[in-house]
């Protein structure tokens, strides 16, 4: 697989996680570029943890609530935020991200990610282990 | 190689808030004055357009992330706690060529320093406070002489505000306010409500009002009331709020001032008649050294800025200078029943309550002073990466919670102490040949008022409707207030001002920034440092 499209899976990844949608292509290029530009390569078992995350997104939130609390200053956070704010700064994810009221189903969701995050925490903890083991500082 | 200029009346260091208003002070009265300043300006392509919303550009602009993450994402790339990391990209020209011109090394405090045009005075809050005739007299300054000078700044500047419960802490006798704007709804709910409670939080000590800003709410000259964009952290397009700039836009038309820019001034020589300032080409364009004339001289570079020159020029390395800075600390608030409702439409970034917080039985000055925003016109991923949540969820709940989120700036007085300091140090690999190192800690008393303060804030602020989620100390030095370095002093002493700003042991060097002030309140000081200005060139100019 090359690299490229390596990069394009991960950001579809990351879109899907962070807002629920692919994620635009201009974002994609400038989350390319960031990556290299902050320095924010990883290596070894950071390197297989965030693939596998990446291909499977379930998993991706586990790795996402595991680094939170266990490597907040790590690689693999640091691209969450790079993605999250690049998202962010887009048009097409301003209902994302802006403030807009809410219907009751939306509550229900939310309320059940809530329920849900100890176990994702559970589940991303050793995998934020891992990463922080291997994954290096920016 | 002769000086560049040697027939000008002054030489004004630096374009801030002290510098424009010497400078506007001695043109008026006749004289020829020169400013020299670092001179960085914002770069117009990162600028986000006139005229649109916060809202409207995040809803349609693709290009947002240029003036909302910076073109190399400096928003997430500035290291926390690394001095400019509190700015959003389009105003990180105010820290240009700092690094390099500026050498700066401590492990206890973090000061923002700026070469840029208008100083520090581009990050303004545009606060308006008045110091009581106490404060003034604990800083040094004549309470009469500054008074009027407040009156005067506030005619050139246009200042906004009403008598309220805050009037006793920061307000004074001042004509010719313009009307308060509007408050947001979440805002004006929790202003509602203390209004409701008053008696009892007057009762805990407890003062809330609105403050005095200087944001126009009604036109001045070249200047337009303001539209409601809630663009203010990241453009001054409508030049609603005073920038220093607007100042130096009006003495630019006057063939008695001339800018220089592109200048950091390093030291300067004074002989029988004329002092001679030596500086460098901020940006390097020009490797020559630089140095200009004139008769007198106006030390405007800020506090900490002023210190370098006049350690150097003095015999001052290796000494230790005071300092003096608000410690400061950022609460995050809640207001649940503003959870799930809209902030309105008319909606600005400046602050919109002031908070003040004096145990009972204290006499003033001993109070603690802050700021209340709503969290409106910032990017979620500034308060995404701080939670220990995934950012998945912490987007999830941001985006509900954000109408019903509070931010509280709280400062604490300062007095200088001999554990904090600044000094100046040999190092060859710097292009000026020093670099400024500094020690700062809090003292037991602002630890305690620190510990006081924040204990009534989470008691006494749910009794309205608040509830404080989080508390986080600012790193010493980033409230951005500097004063204290070259205090003002009675009898003649090295390295300290007369009362009329002139540098003891000089006879045409004189200060006009807040390097002078011997105590700083609990209140933001740009109003003070503008008034100093004017009082300091008056008395340059008065007749004798």
């Amino acid at each position: 697989m090359t690299s490229s499209v390596l990069d394009s899976r991960e950001c579809d990844a990351l879109a899907r996680h962070l807002v629920g949608r692919p994620c635009p292509p201009d974002v994609a290029a400038r989350y390319q570029r960031a990556v290299t530009d902050l320095n924010l390569h990883l290596h070894g078992a950071a390197q297989l943890t965030w693939n596998a995350a990446c291909a499977f997104v379930p998993l991706l939130a586990a790795l996402d609530a595991g680094v939170a609390l266990w490597d907040r200053n790590g690689v693999v956070r640091r691209r969450l935020l790079v993605m999250f704010s690049l998202l962010e700064a887009h048009p097409e994810n301003a209902d994302r991200f802006l403030f807009r009221p809410r219907r009751a189903w939306a509550h229900v969701r939310t309320l059940t990610r809530c329920v849900l995050a100890p176990f994702a925490m559970l589940v991303g903890t050793p995998l934020a282990i891992a990463c922080r083991l291997s994954g290096g500082k920016p | 190689m002769p000086p560049e200029r040697q027939d000008v009346d002054f030489i004004v260091v630096g374009s801030g808030m002290a510098g424009v208003h010497a400078a506007q002070t001695l043109v008026d009265a006749g004289a020829r004055v020169l400013m020299l300043d670092g001179g960085a300006t914002a770069q117009p392509a990162t600028e986000p357009p006139a005229g649109k919303s916060f809202v409207a550009l995040r809803q349609n602009d693709r290009e947002q992330h240029r003036y909302f993450l910076g073109d190399r994402l400096e928003a997430i790339a500035t290291p926390a706690g690394r001095p400019g990391s509190q700015l959003t990209p389009t105003r990180r020209f105010i820290v240009d060529h700092v690094d390099r011109w500026l050498r700066f090394h401590s492990d206890s405090f973090a000061p923002m320093e700026s070469l840029a045009l208008g100083g520090l005075g581009n990050a303004w809050g545009a606060g308006c406070y008045h110091f009581s005739d106490r404060d003034l007299e604990d800083a040094g300054l004549p309470a009469a002489e500054i008074r009027s000078g407040y009156q005067l700044i506030a005619d050139r500047i246009g200042v906004q505000g009403e008598d309220d419960d805050t009037s006793a802490f920061c307000g004074g006798p001042i004509q010719r306010l313009q009307p308060v704007m509007d408050m947001d709804a979440a805002a004006s709910a929790l202003y509602a409500r203390y209004r409701s409670r008053r008696q009892a939080m007057l009762a805990r000590g407890l003062h809330m009002g609105r403050p005095a800003l200087a944001v126009l709410t009604r036109p001045m000259p070249g200047r337009e009331p303001v539209a409601f964009h809630n663009m203010d952290f990241y453009a001054d397009n409508e030049r609603t709020a005073y920038r220093p700039w607007c100042t130096l836009d009006v003495l630019r038309r006057n063939p008695l001032f001339e800018y220089r820019g592109d200048v950091v001034v390093t030291d300067f020589v004074e002989s029988a008649d004329r002092v001679t300032v030596s500086g460098r080409s901020a940006s390097g364009s020009d490797p020559r050294a630089l140095q200009f004339a004139g008769r007198s001289l106006v030390l405007c570079s800020g506090a900490i800025g002023t210190m370098r020159i006049v350690a150097r020029s003095l015999n001052g390395m290796d000494r230790a200078f005071p300092i003096l800075t608000n410690p400061c600390d950022y609460l995050l608030g809640i207001q649940p029943a503003r959870i799930g409702k809209s902030l309105g439409e008319r909606l600005s970034s400046f602050a919109q309550l002031a908070l003040f917080y004096r145990p009972r039985g204290e006499e003033h000055p001993v109070f603690s002073g802050g700021s209340v925003y709503t969290y409106q016109a910032l990017m979620l991923f500034r308060l995404a990466r701080e939670a220990p949540l995934s950012f998945a969820l912490s987007r999830d709940l941001l985006q509900f919670l954000q109408t019903s989120l509070l931010m509280i700036g709280m400062t604490y007085p300062d007095w200088p102490t001999r554990d904090n300091f600044l000094k100046l140090t040999p190092d060859r690999d710097s292009p000026t040949g020093d670099t400024l190192t500094a020690a700062y800690r809090m003292s037991e008393r602002q630890e305690m008022m620190r510990t006081r303060t924040l204990g009534a804030i989470r008691r006494h602020l749910p009794g309205i409707g608040c509830w404080i989620a989080s508390a986080v100390r600012g790193k010493n030095g980033f409230s951005s207030h500097y004063a204290g370095t070259v205090p003002y002093s009675p009898d003649e002493r090295p390295f300290a001002l007369a009362p009329n700003g002139r540098l003891y042991g000089t006879g045409r060097v004189y200060v006009a920034d807040s390097a002078g002030f011997r105590f700083l309140p609990a209140l933001g000081l740009t109003w003070t440092i503008m008034a100093n200005a004017h009082r300091v060139a008056r008395g340059l100019v008065a007749p004798r």
